[in-house]
């Protein structure tokens, strides 16, 4: 049996959330394929960053990543589905849609045709709009504020809300808090407390609007070169990995919301009513999306959504 | 920063206005559209409170080209910063030969990077890569045109200049 | 180890005169291709990537600006306020020339660029004033490195995006640290000019000051503008850069007229060039960089430092030791990018901070440009001038050593730089 050693880049730091469901997966596969499958792991984009990461695997630069799904939109535009607003208003939609894996693969087709395979979804958090000086309530409140965006259709989403989505690097976005240069952002709750966001972010609403999620994609050609044993121990890790992950994200999340309460940031819990008003105020952004993707796929993933 | 090379400071010399190359140019109007397009994304935004989510995009790619143009142009006019000190020391001889190894050096560094940014576009391309960053409806691979074109143009610049060092009389060698 | 020999390697092929960009990006194709990190094809990336950055485009536009306020020499009018105000005291001028550098420091983000502007406006004078020209040409020369310090700073730019630091809260830290050091160079042309006699001193007149004031206005409020609009929220530091652009073609077009129209095609010509020159550095930096972190360079120099069980001090004394004879060779660009990536880990291990880094760096490369024989400034300062670089290195010496001792100052001090930015 030959080793296999696995290059796996990510772009965030090893200690965050996903970085931890990568580690886990790391020890799981060496422990199952006994030492003969080996990972370099390489995180906080150390080797590569951004669009560098996607392209680096399909050039088979790296085996493996898992990257924020904005990145992987700029070569499969379906992949922009998952972004819409209140696809996924709670966690068992998401798993319904994840189990999937017909749907999952047409909607990442256009990222498999070109040398990408899904081998999972890793589930993290919902981004929460956190503020300055304003609560987040109702949808009207997002008027005239000029917040962080994440993404095409997170900035769209904005935009319908009658907010501005401006583009910040995150490293200056402590700064441009602090001084007023934007008036919020978004971002997971573990995100709010590892950046010190606290100190300048009063408000955190807790909205369902955007589920945070990386795609676990793995070089199809490397992939399928791979023994059937091989194959199915790499899944069966990533299997694990994301099923671990789950319980874990959720308390990292409670974790960081008592951290954020401490700090004395105030956490708005959102009504069933008030986040249906945000839900139906974000419905135009579905309509602009068909736009583009067409119909049909919009269509077919609210019945896949459906399906009970 | 290598002003002294292309600039006589002297008021009193008549300056003659310098032919610029059309590297110098794409790189000059890649900075000032760059500079045009984050004014304009400040007026906009402090006035008009919008933005457009293009610019900032826009800009960073206008300026990788307006260096790229420019480290081209500065292959030709020699204003690449270097470590001089021991160069200024030996003998004109060595000197000659060091020159060469330096443009042989930059030729065959910038050949390589042009064969390297003929894959990263092609790739690009029949990836089909857009922009991730906005709606900018352009594929990457026309942005990332400006590597392997220009370090072709350097390699170009190199490969003359080095022909010029080797036919040139050992008994007088040239300045680069 | 491997990447100590590549280092190694890099120097002679440094020395013998290989442009530095071509040189690193060289090292890093070979050293890619012997040790088989990656594909070729991201060797190409790397040289897009590593400058696709909307931060990093501060450089040009400050480079861009300092070029306009040379060419519409802003510096002058800078220089005869600071002397009105100076003059009474021994080595009036010198201080007040001290004083312009300082300010004309808040003015553009370059050590180069603040030397370049100042020196065939304040090296004349000094002289005209009785002070040695080796002095003056030392005292600008050392002077204009406050450029990268107070901020705007490109040292700062590059910093901030190497490691993620926030450039605004690094622009904040870097204003004692400027002052301080700015403190410390008029002190010597105090101690200078009292021991050695150089300079005169003239009667102080207050309607000579009102009048250089008023003339001197102008650009004294860039920096209120361009640091003002950064820290009140109406900018980023790299927004801040633009505007520093278009307000010094404004004021040196309308309000001194010493700027053309005309002039500006070759403005940015050279800017663009000068850019160009700088940054492909950084990018071709990155490729080496990626090749440190596949040989796990930097883990292993960490591993390295611990293994001494050095402190916080010890390492820091280490690391300025160490920066200081580099610098003696290197340009101090070239040091950032390539050391920056390297002591990271280290820092983070030692639990240093990361601005306090930053602020001790730039004073490095502060002395790294006034230091030869490879020192930016004295190449600058010697071309402008025409004054020998035997000369202009010998004058630069005791602001060498004052700048030295501030370092070490810096160093062992965090508080200096740490104190703005809590
Ligand atoms: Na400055
Ligand atoms: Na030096």
């Amino acid at each position: 049996q030959s080793n296999v050693t696995i290059r796996f880049p990510v772009e965030y730091a090893a200690n965050f959330s996903a970085g931890l469901a990568d580690q886990d997966f790391v020890k799981r596969i060496e422990e199952i394929s006994k030492g003969h499958i080996k990972v370099r792991f390489a995180p906080n984009g150390s080797m590569y960053k951004g669009n560098e990461l996607v392209q680096a695997m399909l050039r088979g630069d790296a085996e493996m990543t898992t990257l924020v799904p904005a990145y992987w939109t700029s070569i499969a535009p379906k992949v922009q589905l998952f972004d819409l607003p209140y696809a996924f208003p709670d966690y068992e939609t998401f798993d319904r849609v994840a189990s999937n894996k017909a749907f999952v693969s047409k909607v990442f087709g256009e990222a498999e045709a070109k040398g990408a395979k899904v081998l999972g979804l890793l589930v993290n958090c919902y981004i929460l709009p956190g503020t300055r000086s304003r609560q987040l309530v109702e949808p009207k409140d997002f008027s005239g504020l000029k917040l962080r965006g994440v993404g095409k259709v997170n900035s769209t989403t904005m935009k319908v809300l009658g907010a501005n989505a401006v583009s910040i690097n995150i490293t200056e976005m402590p700064a441009a808090l602090q001084q007023g240069l934007v008036d919020g952002m978004q971002t997971l709750m573990d995100a709010y407390v590892e950046y010190k966001f606290y100190d300048n972010i009063k408000y955190v609403t807790d909205a369902h609007y955007q589920l945070i999620y990386y795609p676990w994609t793995v070089n199809a050609k490397w992939f399928n070169g791979l023994s059937a044993a091989d194959q199915a121990l790499v899944q069966q890790a990533v299997d694990d990995a994301i099923l671990a992950n789950r319980q874990r994200v959720i308390k990292i999340a409670a974790d960081a919301t008592n951290v954020m309460k401490a700090k004395g940031v105030s956490i708005v819990k959102l009504s069933a009513q008030q986040e249906k008003a945000w839900q139906d105020a974000t419905a135009p952004v579905w309509k602009q999306l068909e736009a583009d993707l067409g119909k049909e796929i919009i269509d077919e993933f609210k019945a896949v959504r459906a399906v009970r | 920063m290598n002003r002294e090379k292309d600039y006589k400071m002297n008021d009193d010399e008549i300056v003659i206005p310098r032919r610029h190359t059309f590297e110098e140019w794409v790189a000059a109007f890649g900075m000032f559209l760059m500079l045009v397009l984050v004014c304009v994304e400040i007026t906009k935004r402090e006035f008009f409170n919008s933005s457009f989510l293009w610019s900032e995009e826009v800009a960073r790619y206008l300026m990788i080209w307006s260096i790229y143009f420019g480290a081209s142009a500065a292959v030709a006019s020699g204003s690449h910063l270097r470590i001089d000190m021991l160069i200024d020391m030996v003998s004109s001889r060595v000197r000659r030969l060091l020159d060469i190894f330096a443009q042989f050096w930059v030729c065959a560094f910038s050949l390589a990077i042009t064969y390297a940014g003929y894959h990263y576009v092609e790739d690009s391309f029949t990836q089909g890569f857009v922009s991730a960053d906005s709606n900018l409806p352009l594929q990457m691979g026309w942005i990332q045109l400006v590597i392997p074109v220009t370090f072709a143009l350097s390699a170009f610049h190199a490969l003359r200049q080095l022909s010029k060092l080797v036919a040139t009389d050992r008994a007088s060698p040239k300045e680069i | 180890m491997a990447f100590a020999v590549l280092l190694f390697i890099l120097l002679l092929i440094l020395l013998t005169g290989v442009p530095i960009a071509y040189a690193i990006g060289g090292i890093a194709v070979l050293g890619n291709q012997w040790f088989d990190a990656t594909s070729f094809t991201r060797l190409a990336e790397t040289q897009f990537s590593s400058v696709n950055s909307f931060v990093i485009m501060a450089i040009p536009f400050f480079i861009l600006a300092g070029n306009v306020m040379l060419k519409g020499q802003m510096a002058r009018s800078l220089f005869e306020f600071m002397v009105s105000l100076t003059r009474g005291i021994t080595g009036g001028a010198a201080i007040g020339a001290t004083g312009a550098c300082a300010i004309f420091g808040a003015l553009t983000g370059s050590s180069a660029a603040a030397a370049s502007a100042l020196a065939p406006v304040v090296v004349p004078e000094l002289e005209r004033h009785g002070y040695p020209r080796g002095f003056a040409c030392g005292l600008i020369a050392a002077g204009g490195t406050l450029g990268i310090m107070i901020p705007p700073s490109v040292v700062f730019v590059v910093y901030g995006s190497l490691t993620s630091t926030s450039v605004a809260t690094l622009f904040l830290a870097g204003v004692i640290p400027g002052l301080f050091l700015a403190a410390l160079l008029a002190l010597t042309s105090y101690g200078m000019a009292k021991r050695y006699g150089y300079g005169d001193t003239q009667p102080l007149q207050l309607r000579e000051i009102w009048r250089a004031f008023k003339v001197a206005m102008p650009s004294m409020l860039m920096p209120v503008v361009v640091l003002g609009g950064i820290y009140s929220g109406k900018f980023t530091p790299t927004e801040a850069a633009a505007v520093s652009v278009v307000y010094s073609v404004i004021v040196t077009k309308y309000v001194y007229k010493t700027l053309k129209w005309s002039d500006l095609p070759d403005i940015f010509i050279d800017s663009a060039k000068s850019s160009a020159v700088v940054l492909i550095i950084l990018a071709a930096s990155l490729g080496v960089g990626l090749l440190a972190s596949f040989l796990g360079a930097a883990d292993q120099l960490t591993t390295f430092l611990i293994s001494f069980n050095l402190s916080a001090w010890q390492f820091l004394l280490a690391v300025n030791v160490i920066l200081l004879i580099l610098g003696c060779f290197f340009d101090g660009f070239t040091l950032l990018v390539l050391l920056t990536p390297l002591l990271l880990p280290s820092l983070k291990a030692l639990d240093i901070s990361l601005i306090h880094f930053a602020i001790i760096l730039t004073a490095n490369i502060e002395i790294a440009a006034i230091t030869p024989p490879v020192g930016f400034n004295l190449f600058v300062i010697s071309g402008i001038t025409k004054v020998g670089l035997t000369e202009v290195a010998r004058g630069v010496l005791p602001f060498a050593i004052t700048l030295l001792v501030g370092l070490f100052i810096l160093t062992y001090v965090p508080s200096l730089s740490l104190m703005l930015t809590k």
